[in-house]
């Protein structure tokens, strides 16, 4: 399965939408729907800081290891 | 009457820094006109070849020169001669035709976005590949132009140039995908 997001898990805890965490880390709303759904090829740290401080949570709540199979 | 006026302007681009757009449509519009001259030339090479028999002379169109003499007495020396000119001029016809809908088909602000250029791209990358049977179909041109060469004073022993372009081609369409892949996976980065 590889690397799984869970941004929509965090966003759930923290109530927020995605609108308001794309203006918040000044993402677009087509970016963070690529990161969320899984499509994303790569993050940025930049990217990650952004959101782990506007959601107040690690790197490790918002990405998982799963192993394959 | 747009397309002649865009080709002149592709002389006047390569020496001067210019808009990405405007270079683009001269090189286009020149690839295409010089693949309708090649036909038309072509075309007449062909139609006087079928009438030699008549002909005392068998003259180029526009340029005048009587290349009867190559001909000599054997009639293979002829069909070497032409079939080589007229191969050479119908692989390079389709190879400009094919780059010019290739160029059309790009966006010069972001060449690496349209993924249907790829299969355009691929076309002129195999087409160029049967010039590695025109430098070999050159060997056996020379052979039997040689001596007709020598009289006329001048000499040739080889025609690489073409493989050169075949190879050109190729590593530009290799870099050209790789390009298409790099953006696609830059889109995909937040």
């Amino acid at each position: 399965m590889g690397l799984i997001v869970n941004l929509d898990v965090m966003m759930a805890k923290r109530k927020i939408s995605l609108n308001e965490l794309s203006a918040k880390v000044d993402i677009t709303i087509a970016n963070l729907s690529i990161l969320k759904t899984g499509k994303a090829k790569a993050i940025r740290f930049s990217t990650l800081e952004a959101i782990c401080k506007t959601l107040e949570c690690q790197p490790g709540d918002i990405l998982e290891y799963r192993e394959d199979g | 009457m747009k397309t002649i006026k865009n080709s002149f302007n592709f002389f006047d681009l390569i020496f001067k820094s210019s808009d990405p757009k405007k270079y683009k449509d001269s090189l286009t519009a020149f690839s295409r006109i010089f693949s309708v001259a090649a036909i038309v030339f072509a075309a007449t090479i062909l139609f006087k070849a079928f009438n030699i028999s008549d002909a005392k002379h068998f003259q180029l169109p526009i340029l005048k020169v009587d290349i009867l003499p190559l001909y000599g007495d054997k009639f293979i020396h002829f069909v070497v001669l032409v079939g080589y000119e007229l191969i050479k001029f119908f692989v390079l016809t389709f190879l400009f035709w094919f780059f010019a809908k290739f160029l059309k088909s790009i966006d010069m602000t972001s060449p690496f976005k349209n993924e249907k250029s790829v299969p355009l791209i691929n076309m002129v990358a195999n087409l160029s590949l049967i010039f590695f049977a025109v430098d070999a179909l050159s060997c056996i041109h020379i052979y039997y132009v040689a001596g007709e060469m020598l009289k006329l004073g001048s000499f040739r022993l080889f025609n690489f140039e073409y493989l050169f372009i075949a190879y050109f081609v190729n590593v530009f369409a290799m870099i050209y995908k790789n390009g298409i892949e790099l953006k696609q996976d830059n889109d995909l980065v937040v």
